[in-house]
């Protein structure tokens, strides 16, 4: 099923440039965004990115790139020095639902069972609980946690508990969903399987996705878009389109000839 | 099941181990009563001061008897509950301020500190001029003794809290009070626990030494009383009565509460 459409694996473009002007509707516009926890070496000077409904972005980059900065960035977790962040046209001010995000650590709540967890979101916007239940059991069907929604997610094994954490994000029906380095405390096993369950549900719920990874592996094997990072301040090093037919695995040729590629404008 | 018999040893090994410890707790209360006795009967020290355990069982009885007793038990512990409601609740509102603006803390959070430090029987005088000798005197300094330890806990707790949870909860539209109630809180419920257990202690001695400056019923009135008639075993009877409520409340009460919180709390291996 790798065997890509016409001949061609994958249509690869390594192209260093500041994306073109935004169009209007974009799920993310972000502009001239400055960032800097040190004034003197920002982390960002002007970067300028542009996502489109429906994308499946990956962002990676060699550590201390500013990935995490950029995604906490667009979730609103963290404030701008300069430039904009616009989603769906409406500014970003703060973090909100609308723009889900799932965490490198487990941030499932350890008091809550797994459907409470799910259901915290529907709650705060004072949900009546039949409606949450409904909501909440078809995600946790989704993320395969079903049988376990009655169990305190601190008797979860870790991978257990991103799903939960997907669930959780999922289930408010986001304009997009932000992963930040999921997969990172995973064991193989559970990461591979996660990442086959993440296209899954990325085809399924249409949604759009920003996934941050430092493995160049997971991004070719994830994203329809791959975004690599350069070293601060010198913001996106390259931005390849990936038209590897899904579902994907990282043992894939073509995915491992593209992270490769990837890989190499890293060091470079 | 290869590991079942270690396991099983282990327990019985426990098990036993708390049978010796119970049994060492009985020797020595026995011992304690024993020699209090000897030394009673002996006759060193007149009985009027140094009575016997006997003669301090009878007056336990009696009070309990005629009503003196517990009526001053059901005074003490209903002006415990009220002043450890309003410590607890003063205290989660002054300390979750605290912890989320820095100003209030720089200012009113100092000024706790300040206040932490004075015993809260130093009240006392406040409490009879603002109150008179009054109930709500008896509450006033119990409670103002007891509200800043659970304000520094507090405080203590929430700012401990995984930054991660808090940004979860932000993320998933909690703000304001919502976020407080349903993620501040909650993360922080084993050190809110610990907080309401020094209230508790707080309160619970700032409540006899209230009552027995004020002198207005309750078991330190008791005290009171029993040491202007001389009556040496009735004074020890309260004392023990005071004793057993405070082991009662700490190892029934808040132990359990924090044994629980823990194993419910604890966010288990996340490695």
């Amino acid at each position: 099923m790798s065997k890509a459409v016409s001949g061609q694996p994958a249509r690869v473009m390594f192209n260093s440039t500041t994306a073109a002007p935004p169009p209007k509707m974009n799920a993310v516009d972000a502009v001239d965004l400055i960032i800097g926890y040190d004034v003197e070496s920002p982390i960002f000077d002007g970067l300028n990115l542009g996502i489109g409904r429906g994308e499946f972005v990956c962002i990676t980059g060699p550590s201390g790139c500013g990935k995490s900065t950029l995604i906490r960035a667009i979730s609103g977790l963290l404030r701008l020095d300069g430039g904009s962040i616009r989603s769906y046209g409406r500014s970003v001010t703060g973090p909100a639902p609308t723009r889900m995000m799932v965490f490198q650590e487990d941030s499932t709540f350890p008091w809550l069972t797994v459907r409470e967890n799910v259901e915290f979101g529907l709650m705060v916007s004072g949900m009546e609980e039949d409606e949450r239940h409904i909501l909440s059991e078809k995600y946790l069907d989704m993320v395969h946690m079903l049988e376990f929604a009655d169990r305190h997610v601190r008797r979860l094994s870790v991978g257990q508990r991103q799903r939960v954490s997907i669930a959780r994000a999922l289930v408010l029906n986001p304009d997009m969903l932000l992963m930040d380095e999921p997969f990172s405390a995973l064991d193989v096993k559970t990461k591979n399987r996660l990442m086959l369950e993440v296209q899954h549900i990325w085809q399924e719920t249409e949604q759009t996705i920003l996934f941050v990874t430092h493995d160049p592996l997971e991004a070719a094997a994830l994203g329809t878009r791959v975004i690599r990072l350069a070293h601060p301040p010198d913001g996106i090093a390259s931005d390849v389109q990936n038209n590897i037919p899904y579902p994907r695995s990282t043992d894939d040729p073509v995915v491992v000839e593209l992270a490769a590629g990837i890989k190499r404008a890293i060091v470079m | 099941m290869a590991l079942e018999p270690i396991r099983y040893k282990a327990r019985v090994a426990d098990a036993r181990r708390k049978r010796r410890y119970r049994i060492y707790k009985l020797i020595f209360y026995s011992a304690l009563l024993g020699g209090w006795q000897l030394a009673a009967v002996s006759g060193i020290w007149p009985s009027n001061l140094f009575p016997s355990p006997y003669e301090v069982g009878e007056d336990l009885v009696y009070g309990a008897t005629d009503g003196t007793l517990l009526y001053g038990v059901g005074t003490s512990m209903m002006r415990l509950v009220a002043s450890l409601t309003l410590a607890i609740i003063g205290g989660l509102i002054l300390g979750t301020l605290m912890s989320q603006r820095e100003a209030i803390n720089q200012t009113i959070g100092s000024l706790v500190l300040g206040l932490q430090s004075i015993p809260s029987i130093a009240w006392v005088p406040l409490g009879i001029l603002w109150f008179g000798l009054t109930d709500i005197g008896i509450i006033f300094v119990a409670s103002i003794g007891a509200v800043f330890a659970v304000t520094i806990t507090t405080y203590t707790g929430i700012r401990g809290i995984e930054t991660r949870y808090v940004e979860a909860g932000r993320c998933m539209g909690a703000t304001g009070i919502k976020l407080v109630m349903m993620v501040l809180l909650p993360a922080s419920w084993p050190f809110l626990i610990s907080g309401f257990k020094q209230g508790w202690a707080y309160a619970w001695r700032g409540i006899i030494g209230a009552e027995l400056l004020f002198s207005f019923l309750g078991l330190g009135f008791l005290l009171n009383v029993s040491r202007s008639l001389n009556d040496v075993s009735q004074v020890i009877a309260v004392m023990l009565i005071i004793m057993l409520i405070g082991m009662v409340v700490d190892g029934m009460v808040f132990r359990r509460l924090e044994e629980s919180v823990l194993s419910k709390w604890n966010p288990g291996n996340t490695t």
